[in-house]
């Protein structure tokens, strides 16, 4: 093929490419990147930018320690470093914060057991609880009783519920811990 | 605002560890270099795309290990890379065994591998020169280059740009003067 031959042929190729040009498939470009690891150009300049602003102060911290190192004040300024972190450690207990555990309180409207004879329902009630393993403590109150549970968790809790009902009294509310039952007077 | 690239822009991008240069590259040859890998040595799409990605994988390691300093133009570099990694593909895969190659057997166009890449570096320096022509001149003239590339009459073309006959013929004589000016370059490359 002469030289004439040859720039027709490139020529025809040519403008045959550019009426249809060949759509390429994005994909291969990403995978040259991938494998060459070239990075977008904002990434590369900004990168850059980040090495220029970290590099002075990489060269204080190194010339802070070199400094240190040539006063002969080394071992002094570890010395002082080490104190810091045992005084630190030490301290840690005395100003941790520890967080009291709230203890709720039982509610505001007390479950009222009217009968003829208060003290002595109470007293009942309190050694009939005492069987489950429950503690209650008995005391007056206005013109009655006052039972106060503070921990009303027990193994059996149907044998529990069965008391209450017995005496026309509920389980508190899930949630509720304790409980108070008021005894007064009346027919 | 759209970047000016010219070689060793495109070479110190690529050197910086950034993607513009090479995305440059690849819209600017990509395509010619499928079109070429595909009608000369008949590959698939699939082993043309192949080829294709090798060749800049290739490229761009050549650039960042600067084994490529630039002495020659990319698209030399490229079609040297670009018919290595096609006769590369065909040697590995026995469905090219039986192509030939402007009649050549596989066995013997590896000895003519020259005149290939000789070939796809004037098909590409060709495409340059066509770019650098069409920013300089009319883009009537490459107009009525490509009717006259398609087999169109002078009297057809002629009535598509709206001159006679005689005025169509010397304005092809023109653009035809012009556009030689600017394949020298290509002519002097490849001799």
């Amino acid at each position: 093929m002469n030289q004439e031959d040859k720039e027709t042929q490139a020529l025809r190729a040519e403008l045959e490419y550019r009426l249809q040009p060949i759509e390429l498939n994005p994909q291969i470009l990403q995978n040259v990147f991938k494998k060459t690891d070239l990075k977008p150009d904002w990434y590369v300049d900004f990168f850059n930018l980040w090495q220029k602003l970290i590099l002075p102060v990489q060269r204080f911290s190194w010339q802070f320690l070199e400094w240190i190192w040539t006063r002969r004040v080394g071992m002094s300024f570890a010395t002082s470093v080490l104190m810091v972190v045992v005084l630190i450690k030490l301290l840690i207990p005395y100003i941790t914060y520890e967080p009291v555990p709230r203890v709720k309180s039982p509610p505001l409207i007390l479950p009222e057991l009217v009968v003829s004879n208060p003290q002595e329902t109470a007293q009942t009630l309190k050694a009939d609880l005492a069987k489950l393993g429950i503690v209650a403590t008995v005391k007056t109150f206005d013109k009655g009783w006052m039972i106060e549970i503070v921990n009303l968790s027990t193994d059996n809790l149907d044998a529990l519920s069965a008391l209450l009902t017995e005496y026309k009294l509920k389980l508190p509310p899930p949630g509720e811990s304790g409980l108070r039952i008021l005894v007064v007077p009346g027919n | 605002m759209k970047k000016q690239w010219d070689e060793q822009a495109i070479l110190d991008n690529i050197r910086a560890g950034k993607q513009s240069g090479a995305t440059y590259v690849f819209n600017q040859y990509g395509g010619k270099l499928l079109q070429f890998f595909k009608w000369k040595f008949k590959l698939s799409h699939e082993d043309a795309e192949e080829a294709l990605q090798e060749t800049f994988i290739r490229f761009i390691k050549s650039v960042c290990q600067k084994k490529f300093h630039g002495n020659a133009s990319i698209y030399t570099y490229l079609s040297k890379i670009g018919v290595n990694e096609c006769l590369r593909i065909i040697q590995k895969n026995t469905a090219y065994r039986d192509i030939l190659i402007d009649g050549m057997k596989i066995e013997e166009i590896i000895d003519h591998s020259k005149d290939l890449e000789k070939e796809l570096h004037y098909r590409l320096c060709v495409a340059k020169a066509l770019e650098a022509f069409e920013k300089q001149n009319a883009n009537e003239c490459l107009t009525i280059l490509t009717l006259q590339f398609e087999g169109w009459s002078i009297r057809k073309v002629a009535d598509k740009i709206g001159r006679n006959e005689g005025a169509t013929k010397t304005f092809l004589s023109e653009c035809r003067k012009k556009l030689r000016l600017y394949l020298l370059k290509c002519r002097d490359e490849s001799n």
